[in-house]
């Protein structure tokens, strides 16, 4: 159910982001703080590769296509103030509210997604 | 390493706690504002400012922040001519803290704003838990 996990890894990345936000927000008046923000989900899904195929049980899987770490990038802040601190508090809550809707979406298509297997099984 | 949505809401709490320590240090400038010394010539109350640093919780891997140090003001006292005054010095003046309301207030406004944010990321954050526990119920 390829479905399932991607919107589980979505749902992951969407975490680790909100996460990061909030380091964001609580750190807006630390000074020399640098906002910072994850990597897009395209490219964490770009970076994932193919298992490979097993024929032998002595055969080890890699970690498996699940990506293991998200990468960080710097984040260009509106302004940067005197103390060298650019985190813009209304871009940082633009962002937790679209993790919000985004993480709606994902639960959202996940129960359809359950409700469809469970009509099929049901028939 | 704990889960992502509890890391974030670690971090808001902390913020929540900077946050209310700075508003303490606001209501300590501002309650003092007009303490002067007890005997002539003796220094009043510094206005007191502080500093947040970012810091990596080693535990949880939450990036949180934290109040680093609380210091005194080194900018110049302001001095008034009361000669009855029990610390004015032999010149008849006497050394008032260093405290401006109006920077004290819009600092007030400032915690209030940064609070503010922090709470409103645990809101979402715990709307974002419950919309993944609800998947688990209300279906079949």
């Amino acid at each position: 159910m390829f479905i399932f996990q991607l919107a589980s890894q979505h749902a992951e990345w969407l975490a680790a982001r909100q996460s990061l936000t909030a380091a964001n927000i609580a750190n807006a008046d630390t000074p020399g703080y640098r906002a910072r923000d994850v990597l897009p989900f395209e490219s964490v899904l770009d970076r994932m590769q193919l298992n490979l195929a097993v024929t032998h049980v002595n055969h080890q899987l890699e970690p498996g296509n699940r990506f293991t770490s998200i990468g960080l990038e710097q984040e260009e802040g509106w302004d940067i103030t005197y103390s060298g601190n650019n985190v813009g508090l209304e871009t940082e809550l633009m962002k937790v509210s679209e993790n919000g809707r985004m993480q709606a979406l994902d639960s959202g298509l996940t129960k359809t997604f359950h409700r469809m297997i469970l009509a099929s099984l049901k028939v | 390493m704990i889960d992502s949505l509890a890391a974030t809401l670690q971090t808001a709490a902390s913020g929540l706690q900077a946050q209310s320590m700075r508003l303490r240090i606001v209501s300590e400038n501002l309650a003092n504002s007009e303490s002067a010394g007890a005997i002539p010539g003796a220094d009043p109350y510094r206005r007191k400012t502080l500093v947040f640093g970012a810091e990596l919780d080693r535990l949880t891997g939450a990036n949180m922040v934290r109040l680093e140090r609380v210091q005194l003001d080194p900018s110049p006292l302001r001095t008034e001519f009361q000669p009855g005054h029990p610390a004015a010095d032999a010149a008849g003046y006497v050394k008032l803290p260093n405290v401006n309301m109006i920077v004290e207030l819009a600092d007030m406004r400032q915690a209030n704003r940064s609070y503010e944010a922090n709470i409103q990321v645990i809101k979402q954050t715990r709307e974002m838990i419950s919309m993944t526990v609800d998947l688990l119920r209300g279906q079949g």
